[in-house]
């Protein structure tokens, strides 16, 4: 397989668990106390979820060599920089309801949008782990600017890499990254599965 | 002596935890723990005969984690039989020459089950009947499904384990929470209530939180369930100290506790998560070979369960009411529904009856055809989905039967066995299998009897072979059979009998009303009537339709008359408060005031009737100000209330600033009413520059600006300069911030810096998810408020502070 080629994926069937729903709602973590008015309301922002998503993905294979060499990546043979998206629809019907005054509905549909972004995070990473096993390299968890020594401002790095463009991703001055509802990530690759358990992976 | 009759027998001791040994030995983290028994078997052997030296009579294998489901996480599905055959052998080596038993032991795959999580009930009976195999043809002498949460799951672990094979399997769930409710929402009685109808040979508990929190949870399982009891928890709640976890209960402390688990009726009793070897040396000490306590035999009710609510049915319990509106039979409109394979209307029905008081539900999706069993175990999940109450499954496919027990959450009910062989050689076992209650309905091969003794005859004779088949007594309620008055008008009679006699042997009885009244004129009528008739003959249930609301008064009426209603108090509680009425003058407004319906709305959150209520009280002569004062305020002011003690969680909390927000446009838009602002109520509120998430920030905004605070709502992604100059021109008493990113808290400090230089006077109240209390106290903001009704508190504590004069 070619290293170097830009990959992308658009094809996600999203799963969205409703108890993860009810928790990051407030429920905590029993469902006995959600009330029936708040579970139809998710049940409908479901349904209506799918018209709402355009999840995409975009992501490349590094040698280390051709790496900025940040010590994230320290070890690896090869690096995997991803960056992942539902896209900004879902967004703007959140923000046109609580403009209606109808937060809770805005909260929600924000709520199941936070899921389904980390779902296109989560099935990505799944296709670059086989990716890695397929190349005989072992891949470490999935890990995002912002967190521990890799600071925020290596957003950057991965967008000048990525053509975030050709999924509708772009990145604020404060390295954000609009639509909200996306995900950056790398992925380092081992030769050696005991280095898969470091820290910072 | 075998397995089983030993447990009756004298108390065993289970060994203790395994992570922590593990830590303790080799100072060393493993990505799984199961990864030791192929790469340093001799540190579980190890362990392993150290809790047998101490006493242990059963060990545990290392394969809480060695299901494919969960070994996938860690890309080693394809090695199951590696890591269970050789956590098998390393367990019997240990025990070579020791009277002790290896317990082959099965976690949680870490996926839930659909319609909660995205596994297929397929994949996880697959997963589960392997790994139960592996072990046993590995040489397991029984099977521990441990540290379940969630009882669907456990169950499925349960029926792959005893289909796959014939050695004891004991199921054990974990309560990790201090109100006692499994991370799926299960009590404890709905747990105990599920697992005594399934064939599992022992239920517990185990993990969770600490060791004083099982007392409640014991008694509740003892309450409704006579399986052998095991239980070991944790040497109390993990404390992190550095990079490792300690658990702060030593062997003499833990002892004490296992000692009340012993005189609370345990048979298997041993330590989790931090428990050592010492820990279990002391139990063995004290309770090893020790009789099990006699516990008193549970009350002979029927019972039943959902995954979060329990049912029993019994003589002397209050009346249960069974919704049957779930009935293409009865309502056309659901029968071309599901015709179209859909299931709107049926869940609104659940939640409709739910609402109206229902105990439990009928589910009949009667749709003839092929599809018909996978339609009826995907409808049955799916209205699962919304509602808590149990079910009747009504269904007369054996087939459609299976397919929603398996994928049914807790002990559903059979609706219905009868007294034909077809019918109960199919059915009992299946009951048995999925651990399902059963209506025994009176009517054999020759149909349904006329006599009264004749019909009590066949449910004496289903109840003695369900009985020899291994259902218990409260998996069985008899339905004596309600005819049409129409078509006998004798029968009536009958079924009145036969409930007068299954009263006097203690069967429990539940009858279907509304066929009484088929084919005849005004049915509520008649309906109200046999029914009352019905509760005074002993009828103990009734599936009816909760919904007639002058049928459930009739019945609270029956059940005060007839001793079913201790003290009144249902009776009571439903109609005080309610205007008498003379027959024949006309009927008295029998609504709430405009007031208390106002109020009400706002509570709940109804934004729907708030603007024409509005329109009427002000109609009636009420200035737009005391709405505001005396209702509307009032009203958010619970709901404040009500999420403080968690009557409320953040939705409703939501949901009711709404209407509140649309009751106060109303009266600006329409009336003019407008709240002053007074001193110490006016907020500039804004999320921080370089952060775009504000939906935190919307929901306070809408709260305190509906609790009555003047808000200046700034917007997302602000700069320090914009906040301080909104701040100072609006002359606002606070600034209150709010940030998710980690990454944009500096500039929370830049506008605490501005703000100090410019403007003193004005106090900062910061929020957010990567925002704590010593962040805002390093920072130098007033307060840190962990959602709007903290910043509500502590505006006003400052504010008082600022009043008296204190430093602060």
């Amino acid at each position: 397989m070619n290293s170097d080629k830009i990959h992308k994926l658009e094809k996600f069937n999203i799963n969205i668990e409703d108890r993860r729903i009810f928790i990051r709602l407030g429920y905590g973590s029993s469902s006995g106390n959600i009330n029936d008015q708040a579970k139809e309301m998710v049940f409908k922002a479901k349904n209506k979820l799918s018209s709402l998503l355009q999840p995409n993905a975009v992501f490349k294979i590094l040698d280390y060599e051709a790496t900025n060499k940040h010590p994230i990546f320290k070890d690896a043979k090869k690096v995997a920089l991803c960056i992942c998206t539902i896209g900004i629809g879902l967004e703007e019907a959140s923000s046109k309801l609580i403009e209606k005054n109808k937060i809770l509905d805005g909260f929600i549909l924000d709520t199941l949008g936070s899921e389904a972004a980390e779902d296109v995070a989560r099935q990505t990473d799944k296709y670059i782990a086989e990716k890695a096993k397929e190349m005989g390299l072992w891949p470490s968890k999935r890990f995002s600017p912002g967190y521990s020594i890799w600071d925020i401002q290596e957003q950057a790095y991965l967008f000048k890499i990525l053509p975030a463009e050709d999924i509708g991703v772009r990145l604020t001055d404060s390295f954000m990254m609009v639509p909200r509802k996306s995900v950056s990530f790398r992925i380092n690759f081992y030769d050696d599965k005991n280095k898969t358990s470091r820290s910072f992976s | 002596m075998k397995f089983k009759d030993i447990l009756c027998d004298q108390i065993l001791i289970l060994d203790g935890g395994m992570g922590t040994e593990i830590m303790k030995r080799t100072r060393q983290r493993f990505d799984y723990p199961e990864l030791l028994n192929l790469e340093k078997d001799n540190v579980i052997l190890d362990i392993h005969k150290a809790y047998l030296e101490a006493g242990a009579d059963i060990i545990e294998t290392n394969t809480l984690g060695a299901s494919r489901v969960k070994l996938n996480e860690h890309g080693a599905g394809d090695r199951v039989k590696d890591f269970n055959r050789a956590a098998v052998n390393i367990a019997k080596k240990a025990c070579a020459g020791k009277n002790a038993y290896v317990a082959g032991s099965i976690g949680p795959l870490g996926k839930l089950i659909q319609p909660i999580g995205d596994l297929s009930i397929e994949e996880a009976y697959a997963a589960f009947a392997e790994q139960a195999g592996i072990l046993e043809q590995s040489g397991a002498d029984l099977l521990l499904i441990e540290t379940q949460i969630d009882i669907l799951e456990a169950k499925t672990a349960l029926i792959a384990a005893k289909s796959e094979t014939s050695i004891p399997v004991a199921v054990s769930m974990t309560f990790p929470f201090e109100d006692t409710l499994t991370v799926t929402g299960s009590d404890p009685a709905t747990t105990a209530i599920t697992f005594s109808a399934t064939e599992a040979d022992i239920f517990g508990v185990n993990c969770g939180g600490h060791p004083e929190n099982f007392e409640p949870i014991i008694r509740e399982i003892v309450t409704h369930s006579r399986k052998p009891l095991i239980i070991y928890a944790n040497a109390g709640e993990p404390e992190k100290k550095g990079n490792t976890v300690h658990f702060p209960l030593g062997p003499e402390e833990y002892l004490k506790y296992a000692i009340k688990f012993y005189q609370q009726g345990a048979n298997i009793i041993g330590g989790c998560c931090g428990t050592s070897p010492e820990h279990i040396r002391l139990i063995a000490q004290r309770l090893k070979g020790e009789k099990p306590v006699k516990l008193k035999t549970i009350e002979p009710f029927f019972r039943a369960s959902s995954r979060n609510s329990i049912l029993t049915i019994g003589n002397s319990l209050p009346f249960r009411v069974i919704g049957e509106n779930i009935n293409p039979f009865a309502k056309k409109k659901l029968k071309k529904e599901f015709k179209q394979n859909k299931l709107d209307l049926a869940r609104k029905y659940a939640r409709k009856q739910e609402i109206a008081g229902a105990d439990a539900l009928d589910i009949n999706l009667g749709k003839r055809g092929e599809d018909e069993p996978g339609f009826f175990a995907k409808g049955v999940s799916n209205i699962q989905a919304v509602t808590g109450l149990p079910f009747f499954l009504d269904n007369s496919n054996p087939d459609s039967l299976e397919q929603a027990l398996r994928s049914y959450s807790g002990k559903g009910v059979i609706n219905s066995v009868t007294g034909e062989k077809k019918s109960y050689e199919r059915l009992f076992p299946l009951a048995k299998k999925y651990g399902a209650g059963v209506i025994l309905l009176a009517l054999n091969e020759n149909g349904i009897p006329e006599k009264a003794e004749n019909r009590i005859k066949i449910i004496k004779n289903l109840y003695k072979i369900a009985l020899d088949q291994g259902l218990n007594g409260d998996d069985l309620i008899a339905d004596p059979i309600t005819l049409s008055l129409a078509s006998s008008q004798a029968s009536s009679h009958e079924t009145l009998k036969a409930i007068e006699l299954a009263f006097s042997l203690q069967i429990p009885t539940i009858l279907g009303l509304s066929n009484i009244s088929f084919g005849l004129p005004l049915r509520r009528l008649l309906n109200a009537a046999f029914l009352n008739l019905a509760v005074k003959s002993g009828l103990d249930s009734a599936i009816l339709n909760p919904l007639d609301t002058n049928l459930i008064s009739s019945l609270m009426a029956a059940a005060a008359l007839s001793g079913r209603d201790q003290g009144l108090r249902n009776y009571i509680k439903e109609f005080s408060g309610q205007p008498e009425s003379e027959p024949g003058e006309s009927e008295p407004e029998k609504d709430e005031s405009l007031e208390k319906k106002l109020f009400r709305a706002v509570l709940e959150g109804e934004k729907s009737p708030v603007e024409a209520l509005i329109k009427k009280l002000i109609d009636q002569g009420k200035t737009g100000f005391e709405i505001l004062e005396e209702i509307l305020s009032p009203a958010l002011q619970k709901a404040g209330k009500n999420y403080e003690k968690k009557i409320y969680f953040l939705p409703q909390l939501i949901l009711s600033a709404e209407a509140m927000e649309t009751a106060s446009k109303c009266l600006e838009e329409s009336f003019s009413v407008k709240k002053s602002t007074k001193p110490g109520e006016k907020i500039v509120l804004a999320t921080v520059a370089g952060d775009l998430h504000d939906i935190g920030k919307n929901i306070v905004s809408l709260v305190l600006r509906n609790l009555g605070y003047t808000l200046i709502d700034l917007g997302k992604n602000i700069s320090a300069d914009k906040i301080v100059a909104a701040a100072i021109r609006e002359k606002a008493d606070f600034i209150g911030l709010s940030a998710l990113m980690t990454t944009t808290l500096d500039e929370m400090e830049r506008v605490i810096a501005q703000k100090n230089s410019k403007a003193p006077g004005i106090r900062v109240i910061i929020g957010g998810a990567a925002v704590s209390p010593s962040f805002a106290e390093k920072i130098g903001a007033d307060a840190y408020a962990k959602d709007a009704l903290d910043a509500v508190r502590k505006m006003k504590e400052i504010s008082r502070q600022i009043d008296k004069k204190l430093p602060l």
